[in-house]
């Protein structure tokens, strides 16, 4: 699990980012809809990402295949290991308001 | 009892062009093996192929006589320098270290000039250190076998001497697979020579064959 933390670190600022607009939108306007465009953003979002990534930093994926995880495996546990971030953040937001 | 790699009916090509054809390469654990060849000959692509990390038409990447077969990188039997960069920006050497289970006392037996750069991202770090200390992460692997495309480039001639102890050293259990263009470095720590050259390899057994395959002039 480090190994995929050490790689979301660098999606961190972004992915974070977007969450946290979320959160603040769904606390501003106390409504549990704006968590689905959210969610299709965050798809977009990671999707931009994932492939930037894969194409224009591609060299880190050695680092990671020395460690025994191939690009793939990477960057599909990094974007659910982010949509279960923004889920729990989401939760919470919720839970304050109510 | 020593461990072998081997490899062979490796085809690869990039539209028309054919990259690699029929390669057939063996090393065993307690050899270094050299690797040698111009630029544009497919060494690189070589020894992505046999990590696993490119695909190719055609491969077939066998330890101990077993097939290693799709994707293999989870059973940390190969390790990997690639000619690029092996750390990413993010992390710092400390960590990249505890990544390839290296401890401390380890660095500081081997390389102790370098603990003074553990907090150091790798931007912070000169070229010639970040690619010893990326050759020290690699050799120091558990993988029973290494692949290192370009170790000794950019470091300084002090330190490629350390490189080549720290290579002796892990040869005792290891087998290694080494490319670089400094090829007297290569040839001065190789038990056995190939050179890649149209697609195909050779075995070399004297220098001429690498003026015939037009990796050396006649003059050198």
């Amino acid at each position: 699990m480090r190994v995929i933390f050490a790689f979301y670190q660098s999606f961190i600022p972004i992915t974070l980012t977007v969450s946290l607009i979320g959160c603040v939108l769904i606390y501003h306007y106390g409504s549990w809809h704006y968590a689905i465009p959210i969610l299709f953003m965050k798809v977009f979002v990671n999707g931009i990402l994932a492939l930037y990534t894969y194409y224009f930093n591609a060299g880190q994926f050695y680092f990671y295949h020395n460690l025994g995880f191939t690009r793939r495996i990477l960057l599909v546990t990094t974007c659910v290991t982010d949509i279960i971030i923004w889920l729990l953040m989401t939760l919470f937001t919720l839970n304050v308001l109510l | 009892m020593p461990h072998t790699l081997e490899f062979d009916s490796i085809e690869l090509s990039f539209d028309t062009r054919n990259i690699l054809s029929s390669i057939y390469m063996r090393c065993q654990t307690g050899e270094v093996v050299g690797l040698l060849g111009r630029n544009g000959s497919g060494k690189s692509c070589m020894m992505k192929v046999v990590f696993g990390a490119m695909n190719a038409e055609h491969k077939s990447v066998r330890i101990d006589g077993v097939s290693l077969q799709g994707n293999y990188a989870g059973k940390r039997l190969i390790s990997y320098l690639p000619q690029e960069g092996l750390i990413p920006s993010y992390i710092t050497i400390k960590k990249a270290f505890e990544f390839f289970n290296i401890t401390i006392k380890q660095v500081e037996k081997d390389l102790p000039e370098v603990l003074q750069f553990l907090h150091y991202k790798p931007r912070e770090l000169s070229g010639g250190y970040l690619r010893l200390i990326e050759a020290f992460l690699v050799l120091k692997s558990n993988a029973p076998f290494c692949i290192l495309d370009e170790p000794f480039s950019g470091i300084m001639p002090l330190h490629v001497e350390r490189l080549i102890e720290i290579i002796n050293e892990e040869k005792k259990t290891k087998g290694i697979i080494i490319t670089d263009h400094l090829y007297r470095h290569v040839t001065s720590i190789a038990d056995a020579l190939y050179v890649l050259s149209n697609g195909k390899l050779y075995k070399i057994k004297d220098k001429e064959q690498l003026v015939t395959l037009g990796y050396i002039s006649a003059y050198e």
